[in-house]
Order: C-alpha cells, then sequence, then structure tokens
C-alpha cells in the first residue's frame, strides 16, 4: 500500500486529473478525454501485470439503464448503473482473474502487483491477436433519448398501455416495458487500446387476454439503437391486437409431425439452439458438441447457412470488440450446408488448434465472441446476432405450396443439447396453413422438439428476406446471462415435431 | 467503497417523505476446470450494490423512483432526478414495513468465506473419484465450482435495519460416457448442485450418483408417443415444483401482485383443482437452515416467514411484499422461499408398476400464468413390473412431457419420502395418471 502512495505521489498531476476525472465518469459517463486517460491507467497496470512474460488484459464495464414499465395497478421507473474492472492475467497454464466494483486505483494497482509475481508456466501458448490498435466506437443514433424529457417517455408508456387495454374488453391487462440501455468499454492489452459505447431502446408489448382455459398472453418487443423504437406503425399494433384475440380462442395441438413454416423469430432460435451453442469453440475443446467431428463436412443442403455476426448494426447482440479486445465479424457456422467455423474465445481457440486440430487439415480462425454477463464472471465463446442466411423464396409461395400445416409465429425460449443434437423450443405459438393459406386458427403453447440432423435434412425452402428481431438473453446453462439475438428468413421445413 | 452510515446521514439530512437503501456485497471465488479437469481459470471478484428508493407523498398516493450509486457524493443529484421521477410514477397509497424482529436461522458456513482450499479439494475428490477403474469409461469434460458469500442490509426512513449474512456453493459437472457400452458414441450428462455448506455436498456421492446416470444416458434410446403413468423423480420433481428460472404457476398464481394485476385463477378458500388424487398442500418456507433460497427478509425490509399457500388442494394465502399486502388487506409475507410440498401416503416403490420415469429435463420452464409446459427430456426411465414383482427400468431419452400443469395436478400421487434441494422441499417422487409424453421414435 506504501508503494502505491509514492507512485500516486510521484506521477501527483496526473492523477489529480485523473481523480477528478474518475469523480466525472460517475455523474456524466465517459468523454474522449477521460477515455485516453483511462486506457493510459490500464496500460500501466498491462504492464505491471506482464513484467513475469505472462499475457494481461484490463476490461472497463460500465451499464447504466433507465426503465420505465406500467400495467393496470402501477407505474416503475427505475435508473440502474453498474460498472466495475476486470484484470485478468495468464500464466501459461490458467487465467487469474480479478473484478471488483468502481475504478479504485490502489485496488487495482496492487493486484496487478500481486499478479506480477506470479510466474510463467510456459505449457499453454495463448493465440494472441497481435495487429495493434487504438481506437474509439460509438452508436450512431437518429433520435437520441437522451434529448427526450422523461415526461414524455412516460407519457408514452402510458397512453401505449391505455391503448392496448382498451383495443378490445377481453384484454384484460396489459403490461408496456420500455428500456433504454447505456453500455460503454474500455478493452486494453499490450495491443489494443478500445473503447464501445453502445446504446439500445427496447420496448415490449405484452397484452393480457381471457380464454376458456385460462389467461393468456401474446408478447411483442422491438429494438433500435434510439428513441424511434417508440414510433409503431398502426399496422403494427392492430397485427398485435389481431393476434392477441386470435390466442383466446387458441386450441392445443394436437401431437404430431407437421408441415411448417417458421417465422424469423422461430428460425432465428432454431439457429440459436442448434449450431450456435454446438459451435462454441469453448464447447467443442470440452468434447461437449457432435460439431467437433462435422468440421468442413456437410451437414445440411447447399440452401443452408447460419451465420453469427456481432458486427451487425443496431441489434441486440452487437459490439465493435468483444471482451477480449477481438474485433466482431461474421462467422458462417455452417456455409452452404458445410460446417465451418466456430465462435471462440482466445482460450479454448488456442487448445482446439495447437491439440485437437493439429493433426487435421484445419485450423480454426477467432472470432470476436468472448463475453463475460459482467466485470466479476468469466469470459466464454458467446453468441452474439445468430441467423440464418437468406435463401431464393418468397414466404407467400412457401404459403402456397402447403395443403396442411403450420405457421410457427413465435415462442418463450428453447434449450440446446449440443452434444446429443436434441432441439427443445417451448411455448410456440402456431396457426394452421390449409390449402395454401393461412386460416387464422391458432394453436397455444405447443413444443417443439427434434434431432438436429434430421431437422436441418427436412428444410425444404428457405425465404429471401432476412429479418433478426430478437431481443433476448442467452445463458450458458442456466447462469452467465449475455444479451443476444437471432432471426433469419422464413424455413420451410417438413415433418417438424411439434406436441 | 460506498459508506452507508454516511448515505444514511444524508437521506435523513434531506427530509424525504420516505427512503429505502438496499447494500449488497457480494464475493465470489470460482474455479473453472476444462476436459480432464485442468484448470482454466481462477476467479476472485468483489461486487458492491447500492439501491435506493425514494418515496413521494407517503400516505396519500405515492410516488416512487429507485436508482443505483457507485459514489454517496453523487446522492444528492440522484435524489433530485429521483423526486422529479416520483412525480411520473404515483401509484396507489401503501405503507413501508416497520422495524420487526427477525428470525435467526443459520445461512453461513464460515468455510465459504475464504473457500479456496475447500473448492481445491473438492476438485481433488471429484478427479480421484473419477480415476476409479469402474469408472474408465467416463471422462470429465467441465467442472466449475463457485462459491459466494453474501452481505446484505435494508434500511427506511421508518427504522428498519436488517442485515443478513449467505453463503452459497454451486458445483456444476459435465461428463461424457463412451465406448463400450454402446458402439463407441457418446453421450453426456450436466449435474449441478447448489447447498449453503460444505457440510451439505458429498463430492464422492455427487460423482457416483452423476457416474450412475451417464451411463444410463449413454445406453438410452427413443420412445414412442405414451399416455399414462408418468413419474418424476430425481432433480425432475424438484424442478417441476421450483423451476430454475421463473415460478411454477401453481406458486406464481398465489402472488398478491398476481392477483391486484386481475392474472390469478385463485380464490381464497376455494380449491385450486379437482383432485382424484393426493390432494396438493404447497408452503413458501424462507427460513430452511443453510438453504441457498432462504432469506430473512424481502427486499422492502419485510420480515420473512413460512407461510402456507395450499392447504389440502385449497387456495390459503397469498404471497406479497408489502405494497399488495395493503392493496389487498393482508399481511404482508417477507421473501418468497423454498417451495414445500406434504408428501403424500405410500412409499415411492408403490408407483413403480408400468410408465415412464423421468429423471431429467433439458430445461423445464412452464408458462407461469397460462400453466402449460412442454419440456424436453434428457434422462427417464421405462419402469415395467412383471408378473413375479420384478421392476425392471430402460433408460431412454428425448421426446417431451407435455400438458397443463393445472390439469396434470387432478391425477396426481406423491410420495411418502421427501428431499431438500436448493429451493425445494418435499417428495422423492410425483407420479401423474393419463399425462402425455410425446415420443420420437
Amino acid at each position: 500500500m506504501g508503494l502505491l502512495i509514492i507512485m500516486w505521489f510521484l506521477s501527483h498531476l496526473y492523477i489529480i486529473k485523473y481523480i477528478n476525472l474518475v469523480n466525472s465518469y460517475r455523474y456524466m459517463g465517459f468523454n474522449r478525454k477521460s477515455i485516453a486517460i483511462t486506457k493510459k491507467f490500464f496500460l500501466r497496470l498491462v504492464r505491471i501485470m506482464e513484467s513475469n512474460s505472462n499475457y494481461a488484459d484490463v476490461l472497463l464495464i460500465k451499464d447504466s439503464s433507465l426503465n420505465i414499465s406500467r400495467d393496470n395497478t402501477e407505474i416503475n421507473i427505475d435508473n440502474d448503473n453498474d460498472f466495475g474492472v476486470k484484470l485478468r492475467l495468464f500464466d501459461g497454464e490458467f487465467f487469474h482473474v480479478f473484478g471488483t466494483t468502481g475504478i479504485d486505483k490502489q485496488v487495482l494497482t496492487q493486484k496487478a502487483k500481486e499478479f506480477a509475481k506470479i510466474k510463467n508456466k510456459n505449457k499453454i501458448k495463448l493465440d494472441i491477436d497481435k495487429r495493434k490498435l487504438n481506437k474509439d466506437f460509438k452508436t450512431m443514433i437518429n433520435i437520441d433519448p437522451s434529448k427526450i424529457t422523461i415526461k414524455t417517455k412516460v407519457d408514452f408508456v402510458n397512453n401505449l398501455q391505455k391503448k392496448l387495454v382498451n383495443a378490445d374488453k377481453k384484454i384484460i391487462n396489459a403490461r408496456v416495458l420500455y428500456d433504454e440501455a447505456h453500455e460503454f468499454k474500455i478493452f486494453v492489452n499490450k495491443y489494443k487500446q478500445l473503447s464501445q459505447e453502445i446504446k439500445t431502446c427496447f420496448l415490449m408489448m405484452l397484452p393480457f387476454v381471457k380464454s376458456k382455459d385460462g389467461i393468456r398472453y401474446y408478447y411483442k418487443s422491438l429494438l433500435n439503437s434510439g428513441y424511434e423504437v417508440t414510433k409503431i406503425k398502426k399496422s403494427l399494433f392492430d397485427n398485435i391486437i389481431d393476434k392477441t384475440l386470435k390466442i383466446s380462442k387458441a386450441k392445443k395441438l394436437k401431437p404430431g409431425r407437421y408441415t411448417s413454416i417458421l417465422s424469423p423469430e422461430l428460425s432465428g432460435l432454431l439457429a440459436h439452439e442448434s449450431f450456435g451453442h454446438g459451435m462454441e469453440s469453448d464447447t467443442l475443446y470440452k468434447d461437449r458438441a457432435q460439431a467437433f467431428e462435422f468440421l468442413g463436412k456437410r451437414i445440411a443442403s447447399k440452401q443452408v447457412s447460419i451465420i453469427d455476426n456481432p458486427a451487425l448494426t443496431g441489434k441486440n447482440g452487437s459490439f465493435w470488440f468483444d471482451d477480449e479486445g477481438f474485433m466482431a465479424g461474421k462467422t458462417y457456422l455452417i456455409k452452404n450446408g458445410i460446417v465451418s467455423q466456430p465462435i471462440t474465445d482466445m482460450y479454448s481457440t488456442t487448445r482446439l488448434n495447437n491439440e485437437m486440430l493439429c493433426n487435421k487439415n484445419y485450423k480454426i480462425k477467432r472470432s470476436g465472441n468472448a463475453r463475460a454477463e459482467s466485470y466479476d464472471h468469466k469470459n466464454y465463446a458467446r453468441m452474439s446476432n445468430t441467423y440464418f442466411a437468406p435463401g431464393k423464396s418468397d414466404v407467400r409461395a412457401m404459403i402456397k405450396k402447403i395443403k396442411n400445416g403450420l405457421y410457427l409465429h413465435y415462442s418463450s425460449g428453447g434449450m440446446e443439447d449440443p452434444k446429443g443434437w436434441h432441439v427443445q423450443i417451448q411455448g410456440v405459438v402456431a396457426e394452421e396453413i390449409k390449402n395454401g393459406k393461412l386460416t387464422g386458427k391458432m394453436f397455444y403453447e405447443a413444443g417443439m422438439t427434434g434431432y438436429l440432423p434430421k431437422i436441418l435434412a427436412n428444410i425444404v425452402a428457405v425465404g429471401n428476406k432476412l429479418l433478426v428481431p430478437g431481443t433476448g438473453r442467452c445463458g450458458k446453462g442456466h447462469k452467465e446471462w449475455v444479451r443476444v439475438s437471432e432471426g433469419g428468413p422464413h424455413l420451410l421445413i417438413k415433418d417438424v415435431e411439434l406436441a | 467503497m460506498v459508506k452507508i452510515n454516511k448515505i444514511i446521514s444524508l437521506l435523513k439530512k434531506r427530509k424525504l417523505d420516505g427512503w429505502k437503501i438496499s447494500l449488497a456485497e457480494i464475493k465470489r471465488t470460482n474455479l473453472y476446470y476444462t476436459k480432464y479437469l485442468e484448470k482454466e481459470s481462477e476467479l476472485n471478484a468483489f461486487r458492491t450494490n447500492v439501491d435506493i428508493t425514494i418515496y413521494k407523498h407517503l400516505g396519500k398516493e405515492i410516488g416512487e423512483s429507485s436508482f443505483s450509486i457507485l459514489d454517496e457524493n453523487e446522492i444528492d443529484k440522484k435524489i433530485n432526478d429521483a423526486l422529479v421521477l416520483c412525480d411520473y410514477s404515483t401509484k396507489p397509497k401503501f405503507s413501508l414495513p416497520v422495524k420487526n424482529k427477525l428470525s435467526r436461522v443459520s445461512l453461513v458456513d464460515k468455510k465459504l468465506i475464504n473457500p479456496i482450499k475447500h473448492l481445491e479439494d473438492i476438485h481433488k475428490t471429484i478427479k480421484y473419484e473419477l480415476t476409479k477403474n469402474e469408472n474408465k469409461n467416463i471422462k470429465p469434460n467441465n467442472l466449475e465450482l463457485h462459491s459466494s458469500y453474501l452481505k446484505s442490509r435494508i434500511v427506511n426512513s421508518n427504522g428498519v435495519d436488517f442485515k443478513e449474512e449467505k453463503t452459497a456453493l454451486y458445483v456444476e459437472l459435465t461428463l461424457t460416457a463412451s465406448g463400450v457400452l454402446n458402439s463407441g458414441k457418446e453421450q453426456e450428462h450436466v449435474a449441478m448442485k447448489e447447498v449453503s455448506s460444505l457440510s451439505k455436498f458429498n463430492a464422492n456421492k455427487f460423482v457416483q450418483e452423476n457416474v450412475s446416470l451417464v451411463k444410463d444416458v449413454l445406453n438410452s434410446s427413443l420412445i414412442k408417443t405414451f399416455k399414462g403413468n408418468v413419474m418424476l423423480s430425481g432433480e425432475a420433481s424438484s424442478e417441476f415444483f421450483a423451476p430454475h428460472l421463473g415460478l411454477n404457476p401453481l406458486v406464481m398464481h398465489a402472488s398478491a401482485k398476481i392477483k391486484h394485476m386481475n392474472l390469478s385463477k385463485y380464490n381464497l378458500n376455494k380449491k385450486i383443482a379437482k383432485f382424484n388424487g393426493d390432494k396438493l398442500t404447497i408452503l413458501s418456507n424462507p427460513l430452511l437452515k443453510l438453504n441457498p433460497s432462504s432469506s430473512l427478509f424481502d427486499g422492502d425490509g419485510v420480515v420473512s416467514k413460512k407461510i402456507k399457500l395450499i392447504d389440502n388442494g385449497v387456495f390459503n394465502n397469498y404471497f406479497s411484499n408489502k405494497q399488495y399486502a395493503d392493496y389487498l388487506k393482508i399481511k404482508a409475507t417477507g421473501a418468497l422461499g423454498s417451495i414445500e410440498v406434504s408428501k403424500g401416503k405410500k412409499l415411492a416403490k408403490a408407483f413403480y408398476v408400468s410408465g415412464l420415469e423421468i429423471v431429467s429435463f433439458s430445461s423445464f420452464s412452464p408458462n407461469s400464468i397460462s400453466g402449460d409446459f412442454s419440456a424436453e427430456i434428457r434422462l427417464g426411465y421405462v419402469v415395467k413390473k412383471d408378473k413375479s414383482g420384478k421392476i425392471t427400468k430402460k433408460p431412454f431419452k428425448g421426446g417431451m412431457f407435455t400438458g397443463n400443469i393445472f390439469d396434470l395436478i387432478e391425477e396426481m400421487y406423491l410420495s411418502k419420502e421427501i428431499k431438500e434441494t436448493n429451493g425445494y422441499k418435499g417428495p422423492k417422487l410425483v407420479m401423474f395418471k393419463n399425462a402425455i409424453v410425446s415420443g420420437m421414435e
């Protein structure tokens, strides 16, 4: 501790500036000057930690959000802030990770010095991206929510909630949630000094309706970078009400195999649960996914491609760089039916390439998918925006092809089994297709399951319009939640198992 | 580090109508092991969350707004902002909790405050157990040992000042069975356990039980669609009543908030379903010793108590925070705790006649309002009893257990034996008649 105080004294001018700016961050967020100063401080920590030839990096995460929710009974307004720093050191064998709330210079420097004493064990040489980059990234927004008054936002939520409830007598309540999130990160290692500021506005509408079997709800969520998310077209609103009322009369689906058209929401969930989790490099390295045996091999017809792309603009899982400072980019998990590249983190990519793929004519490329729930969590290889690539079919033509089948609108979630290649998607809301037409007859809360290679082999047609509407959060098992989106074009699949 | 006493004096100085501070300090020590249980990462983290709620116009239509702070020096500005927000978030009047006596329940294992050595010992034991000869076709793919020590405190303007300390240990082990049993194929099983104390975790037993399960997964086959007796045991029975995410609809409909939102199908002192089998009794027990789901008080500072939600099939009591309790003119119940389900009259073995037994789901996530569910089966058994009374169990995997929970409980039978896990205390085995499993064969 004493040594730390001397260091503060030796560089007092810099430190005084730093203290002032640290205090100012807490009120106003980061500006260009404070970002530059923080990067310098983090670089000093990296240099301290790397004194034994170990690899080190520093990540700052600052999340803030304004959340307004309303139903028939009450309105709630919450402001949340979370802010912390994570130090990581790799000693040639495993990572040492330290996370703490806030940015306490003394604590971080002391920890960096403790880490500096750790000897390099020289067992694993990490595959580090050595391209140098010092850059700051920021979301471009059409309508900046910070320029909109709180009254306007509250009025919007109140009016939308009333409008939903008043749309029909059968709607007994409705919940509206408006959430504007502001995520800021700084990443520094020996090669990279990066910052990113991501803003999103999320809107959820949840009308509750009475049916003879009890109470049911319809769910619609929207996401945009700016306040324009609140500009809801009349056609969308009418569609929400129409679906809600149809759900009130929806029947239970008879278990069986159905020729089905999956909406972009559902095709996205299928992409996520099937070849998303199963193509995470840490899952592959741990022999937890069958996909490893299929790297470079055909798994589906040429019309099937699945992509993960955090660089997609303005989506729920979008970012510029991951939590290991690797730049975001498009990864083809399946390309034209061939199992292609996994989504990766640094550690498992190194081990996969050095140990499991060294004798095969195949090398995994690093992708920017190392993500942590927060500064007090570990990085894992995680999905971002995951979707089927568009094909050539028009959805109207796809519907026309079906004599007896279903259109699967949306679901409440899913679960993966990358080792057994079984998929579970629950809470599926479906609509009957008869003689090439949607009949309006709905089925509520079915479950979809199946053996993945069979599902992919049964894809008959891939729609030509890509939508990535997902606004959910993905867990690794039941924990480690990160924001993701999923989507795709419509998919026409035969023999979909629904119960 | 935020100074809580300074915040209290700053809040008092502002002469606000009402306020609440919620402090949580969490220390995490986690060890992560990759395949063959090689260490991948060691994480030590310290998190502090300070959330403040400001109330305006107590006794009338109340304005309420919350914010979190990272430094007590920013509080004045945040209070000013919150007071503005209070004018936009008014709700019918309710009162804040008052000072009360806390129950004395131990929720801390001191060994888990500085747990690194103990976590390393667990790793060693698991590794040793898996090297035994009978486990030679079993491979560990992943092991995570998460330990946390939580200190929380609630202070409000009515004199409430409660403190609680809690420890937790979460163990996640992924095992793969391969080779001999099923022509070179591999199958995995993810074992999870969360406890509050090292004394409640036996690493040897944990490995043995889950090795047995992964062997069965490897040896499993697909089944045809089935209608008849479906038994839930193992983690499936506890997950049914206390899902990992969200609430079972049987509990959700007992929420005062859900009642106030006009979404509850329950009426006080009325049957919740027609019971042709065992009648259901469900309690919320937040005071189980060394259970991670226990809490001495809720997020508003209401003292927790054990409460009977459903008594012999009849809806008996809501669980509620102070706000909704005031709206419904009932007593606030404090934190929702472990779900306790009453035991049945027969021993589990009496249910093994013929049917399916499910021990593990991919994920059991029912719709908390409608009660509809569909859950993929990770491991189950086709159970048959022959004329001599001998029971055979053949493992299966895949297919979906599907239905509506409110319909299912009409023909439900509960075992006499009970078990306690994180968030659940109740029958080891539950059987439903006329239940449906949609097969994949």
